[in-house]
């Protein structure tokens, strides 16, 4: 009986052996590789951590969005990807985030905010881009929306609970300058 | 397609966390047998199926349980993110997903080349060649031992060959052949034993969970953990049939004088010796096989074979502690 329970705690030993050292080793890269996805605490950081300089940020903010950014994610490696998201001020619910991606990927979100049921998908010209912006209900049946564009070398996404008027107004504020690649020389 | 893209897609999600899935199985499996002592091949060969089986549907049914599973916030807390090494480039040249993708192609190639085709081609010979056999007449010692055996026995066949041949086929014609020159040299107990041996082997090829197991091999074709743990799992079954052996005939002894008859041969390798880097495939195996007869005959000589260990117990113990780890190990 002993032995058997000396047998058990050996195999627990094992348990928590293989726990410390998945801890360590997934450690051990984050420590080497500083510029793969993790948090920062302003956007300033990201620009001279990651040497992203060009950082979209909305200027214009509804009342009800809470600034700074509720959280901010960044990487370089394996692309520059950026993500912002936004609290509301009274709820603290998540209620806008933003993505800038290079090279025309996907953004790497959390998908905390989803237009889930559909109601329109238009084209749609803002400051001159050619955006998609999609309208429809998120999953608790809220207003829901989302547009997304190029910019230059990155893809930027933005996706917000709330009808188009307030989302359209936040990604306008984002862009500043003409059309990327029109500039008069 | 690069490699970023790669594994941040669904097969490549799939392969990278199976391959984890089944490195952390191997682990616990392995000191698990080792701690408690589990010394039954198939108390044995139940422990590495969790490593065959679990990290194939662990992937899917996290998902199904938390589709959020693979978000960036998940990984933050998980225990293990194989992306952090994925996307580690190593001295800032080389990524070291890259090395992970080649060690995935050449446990695939070793599926193909060691597996797959002797496979293959072993089925090919056996349906067109047509071995020069005859059945045991009434008065052979071969008869006799038959007619001591209970229960339902299948076809043996006599080789006329001066060589030691005893194997087994199975499927819809299944048969015992072996050879007049092992009869020449087997006494009654051996014969019998031997016989009982691979009869054992084709009750235990009819068992569904055995082909289920290969299916599920061949679905983790590019694991080399798998690749490991399933030759393990082929090695414990020659010492399940032993133990089945041993409990019909009650012959442990006469089993291991017909194993060190079989294979202890004066060429066969007692240590593991490279003298050129060509023979090291085919001495390592020879090696390995060796080493194998060499544990079948102790455990047969200690009379520790057929002794019936109930630890299911423990196995759902690691199971369960296995499934918990893995959870966070994304």
């Amino acid at each position: 009986m002993k032995k058997q329970f000396i047998r058990y705690l050996l195999f627990a030993a094992t348990v928590a052996a293989v726990i410390l050292m998945l801890r360590i080793i997934n450690w051990m890269p984050w420590i080497i590789q500083k510029d793969t996805i993790r948090p920062y605490s302003n956007i300033d950081l990201v620009r001279t951590r990651l040497q992203i300089h060009r950082v979209y940020v909305p200027s214009y903010f509804p009342k009800n969005l809470r600034w700074p950014p509720s959280r901010i994610l960044a990487q370089r490696t394996p692309f520059i990807a950026v993500i912002l998201e936004f609290r509301d001020e009274q709820t603290g619910d998540t209620i806008l985030m933003t993505s800038q991606t290079a090279g025309g990927r996907p953004p790497v979100w959390d998908r905390k905010i989803e237009v889930q049921r559909v109601e329109e998908q238009v084209t749609y010209s803002l400051k001159g881009r050619k955006a998609v912006l999609t309208v429809g209900q998120c999953a608790d049946g809220e207003h829901c929306s989302g547009v997304s564009w190029d910019e230059g070398k990155y893809r930027i996404d933005v996706l917000m609970k709330s009808g188009p008027f307030d989302l359209i107004g936040i990604a306008e504020s984002m862009i500043h300058g003409s059309v990327p690649g029109s500039e008069a020389p | 397609m690069n490699l970023s893209d790669y594994f941040s897609s669904t097969p490549g999600i799939y392969m990278a966390q199976s391959f984890c899935h089944a490195l952390i199985s191997v682990i616990i499996v392995e000191r698990a047998i080792r701690t408690w002592r589990i010394e039954e091949p198939l108390m044995k060969q139940r422990f590495r199926f969790i490593v065959m089986v679990l990290p194939i549907f662990s992937w899917p049914v996290f998902q199904i349980l938390n589709p959020d599973r693979g978000s960036i916030l998940f990984r933050f807390e998980a225990l293990f993110d194989i992306n952090r090494w994925l996307y580690l480039n190593i001295g800032g040249v080389v990524p070291f997903g890259l090395i992970f993708i080649l060690i995935l192609i050449l446990s695939t190639m070793i599926f193909i080349f060691q597996e797959m085709i002797p496979i293959v081609k072993h089925t090919h010979e056996t349906r067109s060649r047509k071995l020069e056999t005859h059945r045991p007449g009434p008065d052979s010692v071969v008869f006799q031992v038959l007619k001591e055996i209970k229960g339902k026995k299948p076809d043996v066949l006599i080789i006329d060959d001066d060589d030691y041949i005893l194997f087994s086929a199975t499927g819809r014609n299944a048969a015992v052949f072996l050879s007049t020159g092992l009869l020449q040299v087997l006494n009654r107990d051996q014969l019998q034993v031997a016989l009982v041996h691979e009869m054992a082997h084709i009750a235990r090829n009819k068992r569904p969970s055995l082909l289920f197991i290969f299916i599920l091999r061949v679905m983790m074709f590019f694991n080399p953990v798998t690749l490991i743990e399933f030759r393990k799992i082929v090695q414990e079954e020659e010492k399940i049939c032993d133990d089945i052996a041993v409990s019909i005939t009650g012959k442990p002894h006469a089993l291991a004088e017909t194993l060190k008859k079989l294979f202890h041969t004066a060429d066969a390798p007692k240590t593991f010796r490279v003298e050129k880097l060509t023979e090291v495939r085919a001495n390592l195996q020879e090696y390995s096989q060796t080493m194998l007869i060499d544990s079948r005959i102790k455990r047969l000589e200690q009379e520790t074979a057929g002794i019936k260990e109930n630890a299911w117990f423990k196995w759902a113990l690691t199971l369960i502690v296995i499934s918990i780890i893995n959870y966070y190990v994304v």
